[in-house]
């Protein structure tokens, strides 16, 4: 409930700065480079995905593509070899989202009610389950994958779709229970207890008071979940079994399949089928982001 | 309508003692005001009767019921804040039927009792916005309606006017006074506002440090304060204190630093007074009197520093010995700084307190 601030700085003195200076362009320069640099490899790949082999084997990587040739996408989605099976990344990209909104839904639901709970709440022992989510989220998570192969065995999930969301969502927690945890507790404390003395039960507060705030930290946890579980490789390869590997697992395995010619074109396809569901999270979050944001502001 | 009552509450937040062995008795219907420092433990006690708060010792009634392990929203209380703590993602409608939503409530009668809310507070217009589409004053009408829906006996406010200003406060504290007397519900204020402690209450507790100082009528709050903390504490400007010995118990002689020697004539006295005791003799800046003296009062001689100019009426601010006294006149022309004053107090209007204990005698 600010009033309508001034956008330059109001305390700025000094002559006000010339249109065009050194010091502008070099820094001008400098991010367009950086651009650049980090634009390239997503360029070779857009236009080598295009080209034909024969184009791959005689021209520069910059050439851009004789004509648009889209058989390297359409084999590498349907019919790329993957050591013995041709079936494209195809059965992957349907893996990943069985293993990715199970897994997103399940991590933030659990995450958002512990926040709540040590936040708001503060039951006996919540100090300690505070401390172990901290330790959690800071060892590194290649410490618990031996033991956990061991538990999962035992238990019959080993290799089962069940197992391998399970994995992500009990990795995911720690962070993301921290993450709500500090938001909670940044609410002013009077909001919870007005609904106290209305009459609201714990999980009624939550779901129609504490949830409806916290909507710009779901959309952060969103992003956090989509682009860490889709872009996991190693909890996959160890967890998922054969039969669910995810999409990152079977990518690796075309790309470095042994037999025949390496085919760069459906490799760089493949690899673009892949990213598009980070690249579409990046792209679409920014805006969702600042809305969400906005939204949940609290005023007053 | 209901009896509060508060039993020897003791609350701690860990090693702290924050309220300590408190008794409150509360009539029904009754308004009081909880006056004290900033952390004395107002809030703590609202709480506490609330069910916000568990207490270590001691049992809360609300009624004929021990409510002391009861939910909050068993205890048929309702409580305003001074943030006001409206639900952010709701319209005022959903702000106001929400507890009554969660008790499932029929719809029927959630929509008449909003209706007669809104009429009572005469927030119609506002129904649909959002609480951050509202001015100060509407979000804590609304935020009385939240707990005017729900048909509450106690009312429990927070300083809930604290964060309005001047020209607001006085009309929404006329509006609660009136509110108080429409539903003549329980209503426990809690406000660091002399005024509005003076006007609302019926009758005012005094805290000091987590213990009830006094628990009287503003008046007696007022001109009878029970010991040297709450005669400091209400009024503004304070209470001005001269120290004394007593010369004689009996005829009340007191004997000033300065050397002289004066009777109390017409005070009634608390207690009884020893020969050599020290004592601090307190007169409100309005109760000297300046010019002709009346009969029994005493003159005292001071030598103006300051004068303020209050717009009606003036206070100066004069030294007598090595104490300042601030003295309120009312017509406010004539006076300088370095100029000799001599004003009077009367005795009867006059309280008086050991200076060990603080006691009034
Ligand atoms: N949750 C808490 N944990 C620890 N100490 C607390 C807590 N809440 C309050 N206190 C302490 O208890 C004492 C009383 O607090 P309380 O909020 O009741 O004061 P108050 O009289 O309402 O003050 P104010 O006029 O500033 O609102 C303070 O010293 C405060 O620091
Ligand atoms: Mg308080």
């Amino acid at each position: 409930m600010t009033a309508a601030t001034p956008r330059h700085n109001p305390n700025a003195n000094g002559p006000k700065p010339t249109s065009v200076s050194l010091g502008r362009v070099g820094l001008y320069a400098f991010i367009i480079v950086t651009a650049l640099f980090f634009l390239m490899p997503l360029i070779v790949m857009l236009i080598t995905s295009l080209k034909t082999m024969e184009q791959i084997r005689q021209g520069s990587i910059f050439e851009l593509p004789w004509s648009l040739n889209f058989d390297a996408w359409v084999k590498a989605w349907g019919s790329a070899c993957t050591g013995l099976n041709c079936t494209g990344v195809k059965v992957g990209f349907v893996n990943s989202f069985k293993i990715l909104i199970p897994s997103t839904i399940l991590s933030i639901a659990l995450a958002a009610w512990t926040g709540y709970m040590l936040s708001f709440w503060r039951a006996r022992g919540s100090t300690v389950i505070f401390a172990i989510l901290l330790v959690g989220a800071f060892i590194p998570f290649q410490v618990f994958i031996y033991p956990l192969v061991r538990v999962f065995s035992t238990v019959g999930l080993f290799g089962t779709l069940p197992g391998i969301i399970l994995i992500h969502t009990a990795f995911g927690l720690p962070v993301l229970s921290l993450l709500f945890r500090n938001f909670f507790t940044s609410l002013p404390i009077d909001l919870f207890k007005a609904a106290r003395v209305d009459g609201a039960g714990i999980w009624q507060i939550f779901r129609h008071i504490m949830l409806p705030m916290a909507t710009p930290m779901v959309v952060v946890a969103v992003i956090l979940q989509v682009t860490g579980i889709w872009n996991d490789f190693i909890l996959g390869v160890v967890f998922a079994g054969p039969a669910n590997m995810p999409m990152t697992v079977q990518l690796n395995n075309i790309v470095n399949a042994t037999q025949g010619v390496k085919e760069y074109n459906v490799n760089m396809a493949a690899t673009m089928i892949t990213a598009i569901v980070p690249l579409a999270v990046y792209f679409l979050s920014g805006r969702w982001f600042v809305r969400g944001i906005a939204a949940g502001a609290v005023k007053g | 309508m209901a009896v509060v009552q508060a039993k020897n509450v003791s609350v701690a937040f860990g090693a702290v003692t924050v309220i300590e062995a408190l008794n409150l008795d509360i009539a029904e219907g009754e308004f009081i005001v909880l006056l004290g420092a900033s952390g004395c433990g107002k809030s703590t006690l609202l709480n506490c009767i609330a069910g916000l708060q568990e207490i270590a010792e001691g049992e809360i009634w609300i009624g004929a019921d021990n409510v002391t392990w009861a939910e909050p929203k068993d205890r048929g209380v309702g409580m305003v804040f001074q943030s006001y703590a409206l639900y952010p993602r709701m319209t005022v409608r959903e702000n106001l039927s929400f507890g009554l939503r969660m008790s499932k409530m029929p719809k029927a009668e959630i929509e008449a009792r909003v209706k007669r809310a809104v009429e009572i507070l005469q927030i119609g217009a506002l129904l649909d916005r959002r609480p951050s589409e509202l001015s100060g004053g509407q979000r804590q009408r609304v935020a009385i309606g939240r707990a005017l829906v729900r048909d509450v006996d106690v009312f429990l406010f927070d300083e809930p006017l604290s964060n309005l200003d001047a020209k607001l406060r006085t009309e929404l504290r006329v509006e609660i006074k009136k509110l108080h007397q429409d539903l003549g519900s329980t209503m426990i204020y809690v406000t660091h506002d002399q005024i509005e402690a003076m006007t609302l209450a019926d009758r005012i507790a005094v805290m000091n440090k987590g213990v009830i100082q006094q628990f009287a009528a503003p008046k007696d709050v007022y001109m009878r304060p029970a010991n040297r903390f709450v005669a400091g504490f209400v009024g503004s400007p304070s209470m001005n204190f001269l120290k004394a010995k007593v010369a004689d118990g009996a005829s009340l002689e007191v004997a000033t630093p300065d050397g002289r020697r004066f009777p109390l004539q017409g005070y009634a006295t608390a207690a009884p007074w020893r020969v050599g005791q020290e004592i601090e003799i307190g007169i409100r800046p309005e109760h000297w009197v300046v010019g002709t003296a009346p009969s029994g009062a005493v003159p005292v001689e001071a030598t103006i520093t300051v004068v303020e100019h209050t717009g009606p009426e003036a206070l100066l601010w004069a030294r007598v010995g090595d104490t300042t006294i601030s003295v309120k006149v009312a017509d406010d022309s004539g006076y300088e700084e370095g100029q000799a004053l001599r004003v009077h107090f009367l005795p009867a209007q006059a309280s008086v307190f050991d200076l060990a204990t603080g006691e009034r005698l």
